[in-house]
């Protein structure tokens, strides 16, 4: 045995020392620890922030290159989607194309006239950048549709070459003497042109139909069906028609500034469903222009004063669906008579001569404005919109590049109330992708945040009186025999993956629930007074059996409790015969159904996945959480102040009632804010148990879409870079917020309350 | 009684080898026009695969079928929506990215900004997306302006909004429930192909429970009996029916092969897989034969079997033509 080696002064010094300095290690170890938490939060922090802040930036918009433009008259300025082949056709038919690669190439020509056979000059004609078509009018009442033919080939070194090869898709001669305005518009089997021409001095609208097979393998060819002539339904002079998505509706606007819409159905070849006179109370003056935006269900509408407003056919009150106006440009620019659209999103540009603007129409908000120094004459938009084409009167045409990957976004998109497309009403709305480029997103967090907040709120009040009252009882009552069980059993319990969890509450529970709800009532009201009653019971029988049995009393109780629960199971369709009974309005009939009386008589939504069944599941996951902690903090409770307590001839109830729960309550309250915090941030039990429906009702029959599941179910969808990745990440910030502000707020009250009832000393 | 055992043997006997030579000859029947498989040597390496949840099961068996061809190959899928198809094949994460519907511009236009030129897109099947009811449920069809009531509340067929099977001519018991409506979630490709053929692009209300999977949605019908849904026609199970659909609301058509393809039934569909090929060059042997192996006869009878439905013969033809 060496000791005396421990005890010389030296060693005992060298050992003093050693201890100091691992102690100092230890020092620096934990503060480097606690440093780089830190910091990886802070770290997270910037990140996300850095993630959305190019949500909030405007558009940038850079002049790139300028083309000169050789025709005289021009009547249509387009381009190809990747920028390459701009283009101009001017009044005698000449399509005139630049080499966007080498802007200062002397371009070619196309003779369109000659393609198409007409006799007079253009009137009339209009891009289709959906379908990247002429639609030719000429001044001799011939129409005619071109495909452009773009197509794109790779040479040997990959770079991409665009040849153009227009191609006409169908002629028809009117008897008219002039074109003055066309649309057209297609679906899956027919397509439709409208036009309105004059002949003799007087106008009148003629809708073209053709049809065509339809197969799984692409339509087949167009055969002309019908023309309709449409003037007897139309009371004033026409000014411009234009023809809706799927070719159902024909809108013709009159010279009085009210539209007729029109549609192809009816035993006199057509019908006008609507007379859309836009309401004096909303336009400042008359309509005299309508322009579709991409997807052709919303139409931009042009006043004479220059203000401009949205408008889309959505149900009025009487359930009917009628074309009206949405939103107001929020200011006006004189006579805009420039007009274009992209085919990416519902960015517009709206301009006149001296004043040029992008907007995105869902807002009407603006995204750039500039005022050039020539007067633009034409302008157009590029399909994915990148880049601006402006040509002025002195035959140059302008070309910018536009930077704008977020119009979308915007804080009245993420927490403001819009009224987007065909609703009749402004409304929070979250449905983030469609499968098509028309769609409009609609991107606010607002249903989110508040589907965190019932989720959590529902599984809290569930978990929290089970979890408090069983750390009370566990720590105060319980025979520490059973203690040493419940604890680790409790935290296997919290170890249940919440998968399992979720999936068990969708496919196991939900059924049940659903069927049994009364049940379910039955069991929430009177197990907590079945409980107490059987307390009062318990507490009223012998001291010696009482002292015997302290600490065990719930293996009586237990059963009994089990019992009861049954016994209220059972009562439940009983009671739901006797109470819950609906009427059927038709057939009079008495149903004994909850789903049926709880919407009828409350206006409420009834669904199977609902946030009964979530509080549940996420109570299982949280009940654990909280109770061991405020387990741990009920048991450290320092002896000397229960014994004081006993001594003073307090009862256990009076003693951890009075001395136990307050002086513990610092720890119940971090126990509580810990669980909110895992409610908050729980995802997989919700993506299973619910519907993930972004509702915004507080019901406790209706479902829910949590931030944390919104992100989970969209984030694999979205492409990097993208406004839903980027809202996304806006949602986990949101998130982010929530928990830093509810743990901040506890914190301080846990100080509190820790120096109210200062007990670790 | 071994006498009796021996015929009762050879009895059973005949009837098993009638049953796999009738299965043999019928099977030939169907499948006699398309390719057979030609395994090639010197295939090996791994295969990711991400996207369409409705292609999931698909894809599994067409992974352990390829498989026996070439042991060493190690295939991986994802199945969790086809928008999760186009940027796990930009980020180079999946050669093979699965559709069940085609490529919107927006996803095009990212994949150009990475590699100059589109993807390359390869028919594997064709898919009937079916309405599904409860079994118990008496309703056998329905037209679109009604499905468009259902699941819509911007009704852009122009009907009436719908809230209970009596709406739909249901009576008794049926008369005054309430529909619950099931639908996938937004990634998915049924979701967009649902939404815009039936409900023109309108929006789906937000009561429409959005499940991560077609079988979640077949489950949850199956389990809800006033439950209506949509998925791809290859997740039936007894628990559910699958309704006759019309257009026009005079002409009602069941989703089977032939009615898909003609155009009659309205929901028939391609399902894709795109991949990642630089123009004038060869596609990657291991991705190439595998395609060449779902477009072969041996991969389509998997297609048959799996519940979707086989390609026609011209389609093979044309994609095999492009695929050289």
């Amino acid at each position: 045995m060496n000791q005396k080696a421990y005890h010389s002064e030296e060693t005992r010094k060298k050992f003093q020392k050693q201890v100091i300095r691992s102690n100092q290690i230890a020092h620096w170890c934990f503060s480097l620890g606690g440093l780089t938490v830190l910091a990886s939060i802070f770290g997270i922090f910037i990140f996300i922030l850095v993630q959305i802040f190019p949500l909030f930036q405007p558009a940038s918009v850079k002049k790139v290159t300028q083309y000169k433009v050789t025709s005289k008259d021009p009547v249509v300025i387009g381009v190809d989607e990747y920028n390459q082949r701009p283009f101009v056709v001017d009044r005698s038919g000449i399509l005139e194309l630049f080499n966007g690669q080498n802007p200062a190439d002397v371009s070619s020509k196309i003779d369109l006239l000659q393609l198409v056979g007409f006799e007079g000059s253009l009137e009339a004609s209009i891009f289709l950048e959906d379908k990247q078509e002429l639609l030719l009018g000429s001044s001799t009442g011939e129409f005619s549709l071109v495909e452009l033919g773009f197509s794109s080939e790779f040479t040997e070194n990959q770079s991409r070459t665009i040849s153009v090869n227009p191609n006409v898709v169908l002629s028809y001669q009117l008897d008219a003497d002039q074109i003055i305005a066309s649309d057209t518009s297609q679906s899956l089997d027919r397509r439709v042109l409208a036009n309105v021409v004059s002949k003799g001095g007087s106008r009148s609208v003629y809708a073209i139909e053709f049809n065509r097979g339809r197969t799984l393998f692409g339509p087949g060819d167009l055969r002309l069906n019908r023309v309709v002539d449409l003037t007897p339904w139309i009371d004033l002079q026409p000014v411009s028609v234009k023809v809706g998505s799927n070719s159902s509706d024909i809108l013709v606007l009159d010279d009085a500034g009210n539209i007729s819409v029109l549609n192809l159905s009816g035993s006199e070849g057509a019908q006008r469903v609507q007379l859309w006179v836009p309401s004096p109370e909303i336009i400042q003056g008359k309509i005299v222009d309508m322009r579709w935006l991409l997807g052709r269900f919303s139409l931009i509408l042009t006043d004479d004063l220059g203000f401009q407003y949205l408008a889309s056919r959505a149900s009025d009150s009487q359930g009917e669906t009628r074309y009206s106006i949405t939103t107001v440009t929020g200011d006006e620019i004189s006579n805009p008579d420039l007009f274009s659209t992209n085919l990416r999103n519902r960015v517009y540009l709206r301009g006149n001569a001296n004043e040029v603007e992008l907007l995105y129409a869902t807002t009407l908000r603006s995204r750039w404005s500039h005022s050039p120094d020539y007067n633009v004459i034409d302008t157009a938009l590029s399909p994915r919109n990148d880049a601006l084409y402006l040509l002025d009167d002195e035959q140059w045409m302008h070309q910018y590049s536009i930077y704008d990957p977020h119009p979308e976004a915007g804080f009245k998109s993420f927490f403001g109330k819009i009224r987007y497309e065909g609703q009749a009403e402004a409304q929070y709305t979250w449905q983030s992708s469609g499968a098509t480029d028309d769609f409009e997103p609609k991107f606010s967090l607002m249903p989110l945040i508040y589907g965190s907040m019932k989720g959590t709120f529902y599984a809290i009040i569930f978990s929290v009186p089970i979890a408090v009252l069983g750390a009370l009882y566990t720590s105060q009552f319980l025979a520490d025999h059973y203690k040493k069980y419940i604890k680790p059993l409790m935290e296997i319990m919290a170890s249940l993956p919440s998968v399992v969890l979720g999936f068990l509450g969708a496919l196991w529970l939900a059924p049940i629930i659903e069927t049994r709800i009364p049940s379910v009532l039955l069991i929430i009201v009177f197990m907590p007074l079945i409980s107490m009653f059987l307390g009062m019971i318990t507490y009223q029988v012998n001291q010696k059996f009482k002292i015997r049995f302290r600490g065990k009393e719930f293996l009586f109780l237990i059963p009994l409790l089990l019992f009861s629960a049954y016994a209220l199971w059972q009562l439940g369709p009983t009671v739901e015969r006797l109470i819950f009974v609906y009427q059927d309005p038709v057939t009079g009939e008495r149903i004994a159904d909850f789903r049926l009386w709880w919407p009828e008589n409350l206006g409420i939504g009834f669904d199977q996945r609902n946030s009964m069944v979530v509080g549940f599941m996420m109570g299982f996951a949280i009940i654990p959480l909280i109770f061991t902690i405020s387990e741990d903090a009920m048991s450290s409770v320092p002896t000397h102040l229960t014994s004081a307590s006993y001594a003073l001839g307090a009862n256990r109830w009076q003693t951890a009632w009075k001395i136990v729960v307050p002086t513990a309550s610092a720890g119940v309250l971090s126990a509580v804010m810990i669980g909110i915090g895992r409610a908050i941030g729980e995802t997989m039990i919700v993506v299973m148990a619910t519907g993930n429906t972004p509702v915004m009702e507080w019901d406790v029959f209706t479902g829910m879409r949590t931030l944390a599941a919104n992100l989970a179910v969209e984030l694999p969808e979205a492409a990097l870079n993208s406004t839903l990745y980027r809202s996304l990440f806006l949602g986990a910030m949101v998130l982010f917020l929530m928990t830093f502000a509810l743990n901040t707020v506890s914190d301080i009250i846990r100080q509190r309350l820790k120096l109210k009832y200062k007990s670790t000393l | 009684m071994t006498y009796l055992l021996q015929r009762v043997t050879r009895l059973v006997g005949c009837f098993v080898f009638s049953l796999i030579f009738c299965n043999i000859v019928r099977a030939n029947e169907v499948n006699s026009e398309l390719p057979q498989y030609e395994p090639v040597s010197g295939i090996t390496g791994s295969l990711n695969s991400v996207g369409s949840d409705t292609l999931n099961n698909l894809m599994t068996l067409w992974a352990q079928a390829f498989k026996r061809y070439y042991p060493n190959v190690i295939i991986q899928i994802e199945g969790k929506g086809s928008s999760t198809a186009p940027p796990a094949l930009i980020e180079g994460t999946a050669q093979i990215g699965l559709m069940s519907r085609d490529l919107k511009s927006t996803e095009i236009i990212s994949f150009e900004s990475r590699y100059q030129y589109k993807p390359f897109k390869v028919i594997v099947a064709l898919d009937a997306l079916a309405l599904w009811v409860h079994k118990d449920n008496p309703i056998d069809k329905i037209d679109f302006s009604q499905i468009d009531a259902i699941f819509s509340n911007t009704q852009r067929r122009g009907g009436k909004s719908v809230e209970r099977w009596g709406e739909l001519d249901l009576t008794g018991e049926w008369q005054s429930r309430k529909l619950s409506l099931y639908g996938r979630n937004s990634a998915s490709g049924t979701y967009g192909f649902f939404k815009s053929v039936v409900l023109l692009n309108g929006d789906f209300r937000a009561s429409v429970k959005q499940q991560p999977g077609s079988s979640g949605v077949v489950q949850s019908v199956g389990s809800d009996r006033y439950g209506i849904g949509y998925s791809g026609i290859g997740y039936y199970t007894s628990e559910v029916k699958a309704l006759d659909v019309s257009v026009d609301g005079v002409n009602y058509f069941a989703p089977t092969r032939e009615n898909s393809i003609s155009g009659d039934y309205p929901l028939g569909r391609f399902l894709y897989v795109f991949v990642n090929r630089t123009p004038n060059r060869p596609l990657n042997r291991l991705t190439s034969e595998f395609i060449r192996f779902v477009l072969s006869q041996e991969g389509q009878q998997i297609v048959q079997r799996d519940g979707y439905f086989k390609l026609p013969k011209f389609v093979v033809d044309d994609m095999l033509t492009k695929l050289e």
